[in-house]
């Protein structure tokens, strides 16, 4: 079993490995199929200058490899990447290592009040609402949820920070950018609506798909024999129930997790935080393509790690599962 | 003379939506081209005959004088470009601002930065031999100089103040060396390794044949021909002056931001220049002009990319300004909020124009003049910028100096309210000069355009179709760096709809040579070298060689209406449009004209960033200062 499952890891990492490589290749054309690049974005908007300044220009895209054939730049970038280099920002001359860790830490602080949110509140509220099938209870939750399914992540935080506003419920912090672990208080107040428009949101779907699973599940017959061999209706909600319903669950949770790290763009944008997907929109929107490159492929690899580690979860609760 | 100037002198193209349309206050953050919106927001900003200046604020009446002494200002008695003495700051000291500024930087190399956001910020932590009193008419002031002299138009003579000093860590006084050194690495093109620097106003700088430093305070210049624009040329925002040694210092590393690298002799010091964080600046202690700065400091946060975000930020006071790219959502912010907030109306530098190639079609001057009556300027005006815009000749009503007063361009055809007239008129004249042989008519759009209104190419052809009565107008996407850029020169670019130029200075002499004489670098439509073609030649050589404003404006006047009753050989300048900013009444930013008698402020439409020291200041003591979030650097 062990061996098959070692195996079966083996294959994955590889199957990983080129994933990966087709991702960044993609990228690598993708962006440059976009109209304009770096020093036409950023340095050449002076047009009279760059027409009269050929040499400026010239350098400038010397120093950055952008006068090199793309084929060239290709296989450097691939080059970089087999030793984990993730290449520098045009912008900031920093390694793309360097702008991660400064932003990676704001995705995180947020991602995980929005996973905190979207699952304890998903879960107990999938749980509550298939146990209570067709009572007001489910009734309530459903429409919440359906509602909350229905409607843009933006909208919510727009309607949250206008009614926070309006009646000065609380100071949101936009300029600043607090870690909870410097600032507390601000940071708290800064990822509060973000937090929780996502975590509504990203909840929604999970508890729906809780609900279903769990209906299933509860009227199959080993539910009926715990409950006949005099089990605690928790026990047997909890024990039996929930853990064979969360399988498909835990398939999308991945991927809310996989969409943490990949960071959420919307929100970090309307609230100021300069997380990973705040700064996706950055780069590309100036062309700056090593650091929007390198963020693609770590998120990529977070996504195709999470895929394999939700995958090897699954055996553990379903002992059905082998790995041959 | 005029055969020493070179495309230097052509205004810059900018082909991206303005970043920031905050020149007259420096602290008014970046904004977003106005998208379509229906509200009927007819707005003019205060021209110079409307407005009324306070004390604190330059007088936008001043007319440049020649000769006249200030009493307070014995130096300008031999200034012919200087305009009354500056008003004294007045404001509360103190405080720390925060606004943001366009924070691309590409360099901290100011005679090598390509991009706009380095050379504006210069101008808070440097100095320039003279700089613009009223940016929008021109005069100047001294500035590292306490006293200028143009004997002729090819000698400029700069008496420099002696209690300048460079900022920490350099800390030693200003002299005439420096000067040298400004002029001479940028002539010369040359960095400490022997390579090219790419300096990009290097053409400018060899207009200098001789540079004579007697001593430690006076600078004397001898150009190769007469330029009647040099002193404007260094008033400009790109003109500031870094520090030698750390300029040196930080050559071969100065795409990577550093404070260190940015040593001036101005109001600010640089605390923070960092790749990713905030701009910090804080005051110099030791400026050399009294009581300036009256701020304390300043945090420029990082720009925001969502125009929700800024909303939040500014209504819980976190930033001082804000403007929506919607300028009806201003409005309104500023309607919800009276007596807490001001609203300021400033133009913005992307002039807005139609330009017909002559090289190709359009041979024909009646057919160009048909175009420039057939377009309908406040329906444009109208249909993208919600009203916010004013008409412009070739001169834009943003230089007020020497642009055709409003009242008068109003009568000149394109111009006219009556508009079935304008339209009878057109279509004579496109009758007249065969405009129904030419066949299809294209008149690009820009993609750069597009992305902001993308129903242009439509709106564009239906109205030459209705207003020349005609089916054979159409309008097609095109791109500055591919399609019109490199065809300039060729003379085989294509019609294009949308922004030209930024308005970079008062003085539009320069570009009136480049775009209209003979030899100028920018004459694609070959004024002056078409049959019929009157020549502008002797006119232009004659204006640019004038140091005296107000004979320049008269010189510049006649070449206007050469060029205005011809169409504009074809470079049809449209309108240049207004942004709107609310800002918080604690916050006094640098205005052209208060907001009075239900008209809202004026901001200065060229940039004025050099002033900011001077007049920006924050009154803890107005209502408003309430619940502003405590601000530090």
């Amino acid at each position: 079993m062990r061996r098959a499952v070692g195996r079966y890891i083996v294959r994955r990492l590889l199957l990983n490995l080129l994933v990966l490589w087709i991702v960044a290749t993609l990228v690598f054309f993708a962006v440059r199929l976009l109209k304009g690049d770096y020093v036409n974005e950023r340095l050449g908007a002076n047009l009279e200058l760059s027409a009269n300044n050929p040499v400026a220009i010239k350098q400038a895209r010397h120093e950055l490899g952008l006068d090199e054939p793309k084929w060239q730049q290709y296989f450097t970038y691939l080059g970089q990447l087999a030793t984990g280099n993730l290449g520098k920002s045009f912008e900031t001359r920093r390694s793309t290592w360097t702008e991660l860790g400064e932003r990676v830490p704001f995705t995180l602080e947020l991602g995980t009040l929005i996973a905190l949110l979207s699952f304890g509140v998903a879960i107990p509220v999938g749980i509550i609402s298939a146990v209570r099938q067709d009572t007001w209870a489910d009734y309530v939750l459903r429409g919440f949820s359906i509602l909350s399914v229905a409607t843009p992540v933006f909208f919510i935080a727009i309607v949250m920070t206008f009614f926070t506003l309006k009646y000065h419920l609380f100071t949101i912090e936009i300029v600043k950018s607090p870690h909870f672990w410097t600032d507390p208080k601000a940071a708290f107040f800064k990822y509060l609506i973000p937090a929780i428009a996502g975590g509504i949101a990203g909840g929604a779907g999970i508890m729906r798909l809780l609900r279903s699973q769990m209906l299933e599940v509860l009227r199959m017959d080993y539910v009926r024999t715990a409950r006949a061999k005099g089990i605690a209706p928790n026990g047997v909600i909890l024990r039996h129930a929930l853990k064979n319903a969360m399988i498909p669950v835990l398939t999308v949770m991945g991927l809310t997790v996989s969409g943490i790290i990949g960071g959420q763009i919307i929100l970090e944008n309307m609230f100021g935080i300069r997380g990973v997907g705040n700064y996706l929109l950055y780069t590309i929107t100036n062309r700056d393509y090593p650091p929007f490159q390198g963020t693609v492929i770590i998120i990529a690899f977070v996504v195709v790690t999470v895929n394999l580690l939700v995958d090897i979860m699954y055996a553990w609760f379903d002992p059905r599962i082998r790995y041959t | 003379m005029s055969q020493g100037l070179s495309g230097y002198w052509s205004r810059p193209i900018r082909r991206r939506r303005l970043i920031a349309a905050g020149a007259s206050s420096a602290a008014a953050a970046a904004l977003l081209a106005a998208c379509g919106g229906s509200n009927n927001n007819t707005a003019k900003v205060a021209t110079k005959a409307a407005a009324t200046a306070p004390a604190t604020a330059p007088s936008a009446a001043t007319a440049a004088s020649s000769g006249t002494t200030a009493a307070a200002s014995p130096t300008q008695a031999a200034s012919p470009t200087a305009g009354a003495a500056l008003p004294p700051p007045t404001g509360q000291k103190g405080g720390i601002l925060r606004a943001q500024i366009p924070n691309v930087f590409d360099s901290t190399d100011v005679h090598r930065a390509l991009g706009d956001p380095t050379l504006w910020t210069s101008n808070y932590l440097y100095n320039k031999l003279v700089m613009y009193a009223n940016p929008d008419e021109g005069t100047l002031e001294p500035d590292l100089s306490e006293k200028f002299e143009a004997p002729d138009a090819a000698t400029y003579i700069f008496s420099l103040r002696k209690n300048v000093k460079w900022q920490p860590p350099v800390s030693r006084p200003f002299t005439s060396a420096d000067v040298r050194w400004h002029i001479e690495r940028q002539a010369n093109g040359k960095l400490l390794d022997g390579s090219d620097g790419g300096f990009t106003r290097q053409v400018f700088y060899k207009t200098i044949t001789n540079i004579e430093t007697p001593d430690d305070f006076t600078v004397k210049l001898t150009l190769a021909a007469p330029n009647g624009t040099f002193l404007d040329r260094l008033a400009a925002y790109f003109s500031t002056l870094p520090n030698k040694e750390t300029t040196e210092k930080f050559e071969a590393t100065h795409r990577t931001l550093t404070e260190e690298a940015m040593v001036g002799t101005g109001p600010f010091i640089c605390v923070q220049l960092r790749a990713g964080q905030e701009v910090k600046f804080k005051r110099n202690p030791d400026y050399f002009k009294p009581n300036e700065p009256l701020l304390d400091g300043w945090v420029a946060p990082l720009i925001f990319e969502d125009p929700v975000a800024y909303r939040a930020a500014y209504l819980q006071k976190q930033v001082e300004g804000w403007g929506s790219p919607d300028p009806s959502q201003t409005k309104a912010v500023i309607d919800q909020n009276k007596g807490a907030m001001t609203e300021v109306l400033t133009g913005v530098g992307n002039t807005v124009a139609l330009i017909i190639n002559r090289n190709t079609q359009f041979k024909d001057v009646r057919l160009v003049k048909a175009m420039n009556q057939a377009v309908d300027r406040q329906k444009l005006i109208q249909t993208f910028h919600q009203g916010l815009g004013q008409n412009s000749g070739i001169v834009t009503w943003l230089q007020e100096g020497f642009a055709i007063p409003p009242e008068e361009l109003g009568k000149l055809p394109g111009y006219r309210s009556d508009r079935n007239q304008e339209l009878k008129e057109a279509r004579d004249l496109w009758t007249a000069g065969g405009g129904p042989a030419l066949g299809d008519v294209d008149i690009t759009v820009p993609v750069t355009w597009l992305a902001n209104w993308p129903d242009t190419p439509q709106i564009i052809a239906k109205m030459f179709n209705d207003n020349l009565g005609v089916s054979q107008f159409k309008s097609s996407q095109s791109d500055y760096n591919k399609d019109i850029i490199p065809n300039l020169g060729n003379g085989k670019f294509p019609h294009w709809f949308g922004w030209i130029s930024q308005v970079n200075s008062p003085d539009p002499r320069s570009d009136l040579r480049n775009s209209f004489h003979t030899k100028g670098s920018t004459n694609y439509n070959k004024v002056g070298l078409l049959p019929g073609d009157p020549n502008l030649d002797d006119q232009i050589d004659k204006a640019t060689t004038l140091v005296d404003l107000k004979q320049a404006v008269v010189a510049v006047r006649a070449i206007q209406d050469v060029i205005m009753a011809n169409a504009m050989f074809g470079n049809i300048t449209l309108y240049n449009y207004i942004s709107r900013t609310a800002y918080w009444n604690y916050y006094h930013p640098l205005l052209k004209a208060q907001a009075a008698a239900g008209n809202p402020a004026a901001g200065f439409n060229i940039f004025a960033g050099h002033l900011l020291a001077r007049y920006n200041w924050i009154d803890t003591r107005d209502p408003s200062y309430q619940g502003r979030p405590p601000a530090s650097l």
